[in-house]
């Protein structure tokens, strides 16, 4: 679950495409760290496939 | 004692609603046991107490953020979950009689049979033992988990599993279903689905424990003139067939298993691997002595 900047809260599943594995999404969940997703609407399902996640810094916008 | 229910004295600790942080042991107020690393935990689903509400279900998806599937009306009575699969771990199964005719029926009597499904974690489990990686191991509390990370997608395990608990997501391959609230047990909760039913028609607990609650159950029902209810999974009762020995999420049902969409005599694959084998060897050998005979003659 993310939050965007407007407070909107968004559902994802990493996809087996994405470039990298769950467990390394806990270190960013714990530093709440502010991240870039590209993703694709997940069909049947009220969720979206991650298919790439991009590590952004404090000052760069929109997440 | 409060209306005749056993209230535990650690309630006191929280006098104000409001809370600084996390209670220690939880569980212990909301579901009167302690969880302990070592000892083997579980569910007891009494069906005969379950409205169908489908809290359990909401509260697992809340619980481990699965998302919300199968959108749409299925036209299958009020039940639009439909099984339990990768994104859904707990499914209210809403069984309509329709064989009862209204004009026939006992006046306490309703139509539905309502049963909220689970991941069995069974005591010998048959995903296990199919699992080729090691992803899927039983934990300290005696539960059954499949590790992320370590889970390449193979799906063995989902032929395996006699009760069509485990399914691949189709998003990232991987094989999903309950994990009893492993993060919620290790922290001294009682697992989302448990704490959420509201007639407490899921109970945790100490499998032994519940083992005893439920066989007190049934003798209760018996008594007051639900005959035909009984354990499925407990030890020596059906559902713990096959060598599986009992299941650590368990059921009371009032009507045969087929009906809650449940194996009559689960069985573990795992025991059919050396009949499997010598009808194969067998047939090797027939058609080796076929194949020696054809030649044998043309030559």
């Amino acid at each position: 679950m993310l939050q965007t900047d407007d407070g909107d809260h968004r559902l994802f599943v990493l996809s087996h495409r994405a470039g990298l594995e769950p467990q390394q999404l806990a270190p960013l969940q714990r530093q709440q760290a502010r991240v870039r997703v590209r993703y694709q609407k997940a069909r049947n399902m009220i969720a979206a496939s991650a298919l790439a996640l991009e590590r952004l810094s404090a000052q760069e916008g929109p997440a | 004692m409060i209306g005749g229910l056993a209230i535990s004295p650690r309630v006191l600790d929280h006098g104000e609603s409001q809370l600084r942080g996390p209670m220690r042991d939880e569980s212990e107020m909301t579901a009167g046991v302690r969880v302990v690393p070592g000892r083997s935990y579980g569910f007891f689903t009494d069906t005969t107490l379950c409205i169908g509400c489908k809290a359990c279900e909401v509260a697992c998806k809340e619980w481990n953020n699965l998302p919300a599937d199968n959108l749409g009306l299925t036209g299958n009575s009020y039940d639009n979950t439909t099984a339990l699969s990768a994104n859904t771990w707990r499914h209210v199964a809403f069984i309509e009689k329709l064989e009862d005719r209204p004009t026939e029926m006992q006046a306490f009597q309703s139509h539905w049979l309502m049963m909220s499904d689970v991941c069995k974690h069974c005591h010998n489990p048959p995903c296990m033992e199919a699992c080729p990686t090691g992803a899927l191991f039983k934990t300290e509390f005696d539960t059954v988990v499949v590790q992320q990370d370590i889970c390449n997608g193979c799906g063995y395990c989902v032929p395996a599993c006699p009760f069509g608990v485990v399914e691949l997501s189709t998003l990232d391959g991987k094989a999903h279903k309950c994990t009893l609230c492993y993060d919620r047990l290790k922290g001294g909760l009682e697992p989302a689905c448990a704490k959420a039913c509201p007639t407490d028609s899921i109970m945790f607990g100490e499998v032994g424990t519940l083992h005893e609650r439920a066989r007190a159950r049934v003798d209760d029902l018996h008594r007051m003139g639900v005959g035909s209810a009984y354990l499925y999974g407990a030890p020596g009762e059906p559902g713990a067939t096959g060598g599986l020995e009992y299941l650590n999420a368990f059921f009371l049902l009032t009507d045969k298993p087929e009906v809650y969409n449940l194996p009559e005599a689960p069985t573990r694959p795992a025991d059919r691997v050396g009949s499997g084998m010598i009808g194969g060897l067998a047939a090797m050998a027939g058609l080796a002595v076929a194949a020696l005979a054809l030649f044998t003659r043309r030559g």
